[in-house]
C-alpha cells in the first residue's frame, strides 16, 4: 500500500457545538511530504480494530465522534471511533483533514 | 491557656453541613469555620493514615474545605495525552501569565460560587469535590468536554468554530454543570434524556454568567459561547431566548412541533436541548428578576428529584420542575404559573 495515493472522507459529530463538520482529501492533491506522511499513518494503523478501546466513561460529554472512509486502490474501508478510541497513528490524518473541515448539516 | 470547644467535637459534620447551609448568617459562619477546621483534622488523619500505608478514600484527601473550591489546572502543552499535564496552578495560588490557565481557575471559582452561594452545594458531587481543569489540550483543538471521570478538558481553538475556550465562562459552567448532573439526575447522554443534560448544562452555564455579571433575567443575553465563537458560529452558539437563531448553522427547535430525530450526535442532544432551554428561558423571565433565585431554584431541585431518572423525556422532566415550583413557592403561585407559561410554549403539555 504504501505509495498508493488515497482518498479520504471524515464526517465529525458531537462535541460542545454539535455541529457536523465534513471533510474529503485526495493524498494527489498535497505536496509530497504531506502526502507520505498520510500513507505511512495509514500503513500503520490497524483498520480493522480501530474503535474498540473502552469507549468514554459514563457521564462524560460534549466529546467527537469521527467517522472516517479511506479508499486505496480497490480496497475501501469505513471505521468509527470516539475521540478517546482515536489510534495515535491516525491523529495527524484526523487533524490535516480537519483543517479543510467545513459545516455539513 | 488552651480553649476547648465542645461544639467542634461532638457535632457532626452532617449537621454543620446543615446549618451551613440553612441558618442564620452568624450561625452559618461558625459552621464553616467549624468545618473548615474540622476538615484540616480529617486531612491531618488521612496523611497520617497514608504514610502508614492504609489506603483512604481519595475523595477524602483531595476535597477541599466547606464553602471554597479546590480547583487545580494543569497545562497540556498541546498534547493529545489524556494524562494530567504540567501542574499550571493549584488552589490558592496566585495568578500565572498563561491566560487560559487562570480563565479555567477563575471561571471554575465563579461556577462553585453559584453553585454554593444559591443552592449550597458543594462543588461538583455536593462533597468538596476537587474541580481539574485541563487546557491547551491537543492541537487545533476547537472544543471542551466533560469527561465522567472529574476532568474538564478545554482547547484552544481551531480558528472557525472557536477560539481559546476558557475565555467562556459560560462554557466553563456548561462543562463543570455536566459533572453536578452525572452526580445528581445522571441523565444519560442520548435521546431526550441526553438532550436534558446538554439543556441543564446551558442553563446553568448561562445563570453562572448572569450570576457573575449581577445581570436580571431581563438584561441577560440569554447566549452560549458569544465569548468564544470563531466566524463560522458567529454571533454565538446557542440561544435560550432564541433557539435555532445563534448563527447561521444553528439548527436548535423552539419547541416539540420542531423536534428533530436523528441518530447523529447521540440523538441530537445539542439540537433538542433547545425546547427545554427555551422553557427555562420563559420561565425566567416570566418570574422577573434574577434567574438564578427562583427558576435556578426550580431546576436545581428537579435534576435532585428522585423521580427523575437516566432516562427522563421531556416530558417527566417537566413534571418534576412544575412539582419543585409548587412545593418550594405554593402551588397556584407566579412561579408555579410561570413553569406551566414556559413548557406551554415549547408545546409541551403538563
Amino acid at each position: 500500500m504504501a505509495g498508493e495515493h488515497a482518498q479520504l472522507s471524515l464526517r465529525r459529530t458531537g462535541g460542545l457545538a454539535g455541529l457536523p463538520m465534513v471533510a474529503s482529501l485526495d493524498t494527489r492533491e498535497l505536496d509530497t511530504e504531506e502526502a507520505e506522511a498520510i500513507s505511512a499513518a495509514l500503513d500503520a494503523v490497524d483498520l480493522a480494530h480501530v474503535g474498540e478501546g473502552p469507549p468514554a466513561a459514563p457521564g462524560a460529554a460534549d466529546m467527537l465522534h469521527y467517522d472516517l472512509e479511506i479508499r486505496r486502490g480497490d480496497r475501501s474501508d469505513t471505521v468509527s471511533f470516539g475521540e478517546r478510541q482515536m489510534p495515535p497513528e491516525l491523529a495527524p490524518v484526523i487533524r490535516t483533514l480537519m483543517r479543510r473541515a467545513q459545516p455539513g448539516r | 491557656m488552651t480553649h476547648r470547644c465542645p461544639l467542634r467535637c461532638i457535632v457532626p459534620p452532617g449537621l454543620l453541613l446543615r446549618v451551613a447551609r440553612s441558618g442564620k448568617e452568624e450561625e452559618r459562619d461558625a459552621a464553616l469555620r467549624t468545618l473548615a477546621l474540622d476538615h484540616t483534622f480529617r486531612q491531618v488523619r488521612v496523611e497520617r493514615a497514608t504514610r502508614q500505608g492504609i489506603s483512604p478514600p481519595t475523595r477524602r484527601l483531595l476535597s477541599g474545605p466547606i464553602g471554597g473550591p479546590h480547583r487545580t489546572i494543569y497545562d497540556q502543552q498541546e498534547s493529545d495525552a489524556t494524562e494530567l499535564g504540567r501542574l499550571a496552578r493549584a488552589e490558592g495560588q496566585p495568578a500565572v501569565e498563561d491566560p487560559a490557565v487562570n480563565e479555567a481557575y477563575d471561571g471554575f471559582g465563579d461556577t462553585y460560587k453559584l453553585f454554593w452561594d444559591v443552592f449550597k452545594r458543594n462543588s461538583i458531587d455536593d462533597g468538596g469535590m476537587p474541580i481539574v481543569g485541563l487546557v491547551h489540550y491537543s492541537q487545533h483543538y476547537g472544543n471542551a468536554f466533560w469527561d465522567g471521570e472529574g476532568h474538564m478538558f478545554f482547547g484552544d481553538g481551531d480558528e472557525q468554530l472557536f477560539t481559546r475556550l476558557t475565555k467562556s465562562i459560560d462554557v466553563i459552567g456548561h462543562e463543570l454543570t455536566h459533572g453536578v448532573t452525572q452526580y445528581t439526575a445522571n441523565l444519560v447522554y442520548r435521546d431526550q434524556s441526553g438532550a436534558l443534560n446538554e439543556s441543564v448544562s446551558d442553563v446553568f452555564g448561562s445563570l453562572v454568567s448572569q450570576y457573575a455579571k449581577g445581570q436580571t433575567a431581563e438584561e441577560a443575553s440569554w447566549l452560549i459561547g458569544e465569548d468564544v465563537v470563531g466566524p463560522a458560529l458567529l454571533p454565538a452558539l446557542r440561544s435560550l431566548k432564541a433557539p435555532g437563531e445563534a448563527n447561521p448553522h444553528d439548527d436548535q427547535p423552539a419547541d416539540m412541533d420542531q423536534f428533530v430525530n436523528t441518530g447523529e450526535d447521540n440523538g441530537g442532544v445539542h439540537t433538542n436541548s433547545g425546547i427545554p432551554n427555551h422553557a427555562f428561558y420563559v420561565v425566567a423571565t416570566t418570574i422577573g428578576g434574577n434567574a438564578w433565585e427562583a427558576a435556578g431554584m426550580i431546576w436545581y431541585d428537579a435534576i435532585r428529584d428522585a423521580r427523575v431518572k437516566p432516562n427522563c423525556d421531556f416530558l417527566a422532566f417537566a413534571k418534576a420542575t412544575q412539582r419543585a415550583a409548587d412545593l418550594r413557592f405554593g402551588a397556584g403561585g407566579k412561579e408555579a404559573d410561570a413553569v406551566r407559561a414556559g413548557w406551554e410554549a415549547v408545546k409541551l403539555a403538563l
